[in-house]
């Protein structure tokens, strides 16, 4: 659930395809995210899973399931 | 002082998706009205009649992160100015990049995207307002973006006198390089406000016409105007140094040769009766150019199909031309593309270059219902090949502002 609603902010946000968002897909090397999607996304899912996170939550990760999982463990806890 | 050359043109309109394709449309007397429905379905308001640019596909000219980043307005703008960049054919490495600047007039900026982050703000609260919200909407980033994505870096300005902001741009955009402050200077508009509460604003102050029949809704200068028909777009054009032009072997399209502005200083939204800021743009573009009125062969006016707009400018035209008013053709591209806004001086800029490179001077179409008021010679219908030396552009905006450049023929 927590990966599907990340893969389709990638979508909406940056307007890559579905496809291109795996759990392995680096973030930062090939979605090419910048500090503003990041931004965008951070905020559309807190508001989504009613969570807090970070600002520079994701600024250290490589990998969409690092996301996943570090998003996961907030809407568990 | 340098004298001032145009060396490229860009432009989208409600008729075209380049310079070229917007001037075809001109010449043939096209109109690009669609009724509103089209634009923004199920949209009730006083608007019947709009004039998008409707074939404009930002994923086929921008990157994935520009067509999600940018608001219509600054996409419109980039587009535009890339064609005229283009055209002006800059070798990489002649390129100064650090004196090539870009003037950009918009009226209202990223107000589609300022109308979509306040819904969310109202409906949902502060935290649902995108991070992207100011750098996505503020009048000054389309202008900002065009030097990040063509890396120029000279002086980049925003001006924001409503209706008058694409000449004004065009204007002082000229003054910097004739004084030496750049060799050259991406200088343009754009607009992108067919918008909800854009158009309930210029609908309940009677600006905006509520005529349904996309044939006879933007009318200038005919007895039964009713306001003008909103519209969008982007114009610009790339403006040098002739010194500049020279040394690199640029083909030159035209010469900006004089520049008037002005203030009305005497009511926020009614010209003045007798158009005295009008009238002292235009002398003081005259004046520039160091020609009497007598040389201007061709004048495309701001004419909005407003009741005020044109008796104003007609009369205005009569106290600058005097008895020579009557000899000049007179034409309004409103009457095929609508009212652009702060984009309207520049895509009529454009179309001033493209009349002076063929010798043919554009029409006023839908119009031909005499008005007493208004009895110049506007070109109705059908356009006409006519040898131009000189041609003026007027624009006119909310809050007085007054703005009228001269174009000269390039004889180089």
């Amino acid at each position: 659930m927590v990966f599907n609603k990340i893969q389709d902010l990638f979508v909406d946000i940056m307007g890559v395809d579905p496809e291109e968002v795996t759990p392995e897909t680096a973030i930062y090397d090939e979605l090419d995210a910048d500090s503003l999607d990041i931004s965008q996304i951070l905020l559309a899912l807190e508001n989504h899973f009613d969570i807090e996170l970070e600002d520079d939550a994701a600024a250290n990760m490589d990998t969409v399931s690092e996301l996943v999982d570090h998003v996961q463990a907030k809407v568990g806890s | 002082m340098e004298r001032v050359v145009v060396t490229g043109l860009g432009a989208l309109t409600p008729t075209g998706l380049t310079a070229e394709e917007f001037w075809q449309a001109c010449k043939d007397g096209r109109h690009g009205f669609v009724p509103l429905e089209e634009v923004i379905p199920g949209h009730q308001s006083k608007v019947k009649v709009v004039a998008p640019v409707k074939d404009f596909v930002p994923k086929d000219h921008l990157d994935r992160k520009q067509v999600k980043r940018l608001d219509r307005y600054t996409q419109l703008a980039m587009v535009a100015a890339r064609q005229a960049f283009a055209q002006a054919n800059f070798e990489k490495d002649a390129l100064k990049s650090s004196r090539i600047g870009v003037y950009m007039g918009t009226g209202v900026g990223g107000i589609g995207t300022v109308e979509e982050e306040h819904k969310k703000y109202l409906g949902n609260g502060e935290k649902f307002v995108n991070p992207l919200y100011m750098p996505k909407w503020l009048p000054n980033i389309a202008a900002g973006q065009i030097a990040i994505d063509l890396s120029l870096q000279g002086q980049t300005h925003t001006t924001m006198t409503a209706c008058a902001s694409g000449v004004n741009a065009i204007g002082e955009a000229t003054r910097a390089i004739r004084h030496g402050y750049s060799q050259a200077i991406l200088a343009g508009g754009a607009e992108a406000c067919i918008t909800p509460s854009m158009l309930a604003g210029f609908a309940n102050m009677n600006a905006h016409t509520a005529s349904e029949n996309v044939d006879r809704a933007s009318i200038p200068f005919d007895a039964d105007r009713s306001g003008f028909v909103l519209g969008e777009g982007a114009g610009f054009l790339m403006l040098e140094s002739l010194t500049h032009a020279q040394q690199r072997g640029a083909h030159i399209l035209a010469e900006v040769v004089g520049y008037g502005c002005s203030t009305d200083a005497y009511h926020v939204t009614s010209p003045h009766p007798e158009g005295r800021g009008a009238v002292e743009a235009m002398e003081q573009a005259l004046e520039e150019a160091g020609v009497g009125p007598e040389a201007i062969d061709y004048i495309n006016a701001h004419g909005t199909s407003t009741p005020q707009n044109d008796r104003v400018e007609t009369l205005a035209v009569k106290t600058v031309f005097g008895a020579g008013a009557s000899a000049v053709a007179v034409s309004s591209t409103k009457s095929m593309i609508g009212h652009l806004q702060g984009a309207a001086g520049a895509v009529e800029a454009v179309v001033c270059v493209h009349a002076l490179l063929e010798g043919f001077v554009p029409p006023t179409v839908g119009s031909g219902k005499p008005d007493p008021d208004c009895d110049l010679d506007y070109v109705l219908g059908q356009g006409r090949h006519q040898d131009l030396q000189y041609v003026m552009n007027n624009g006119f905006g909310f809050g007085g502002h007054n703005g009228s450049l001269v174009f000269k023929k390039a004889d180089f």
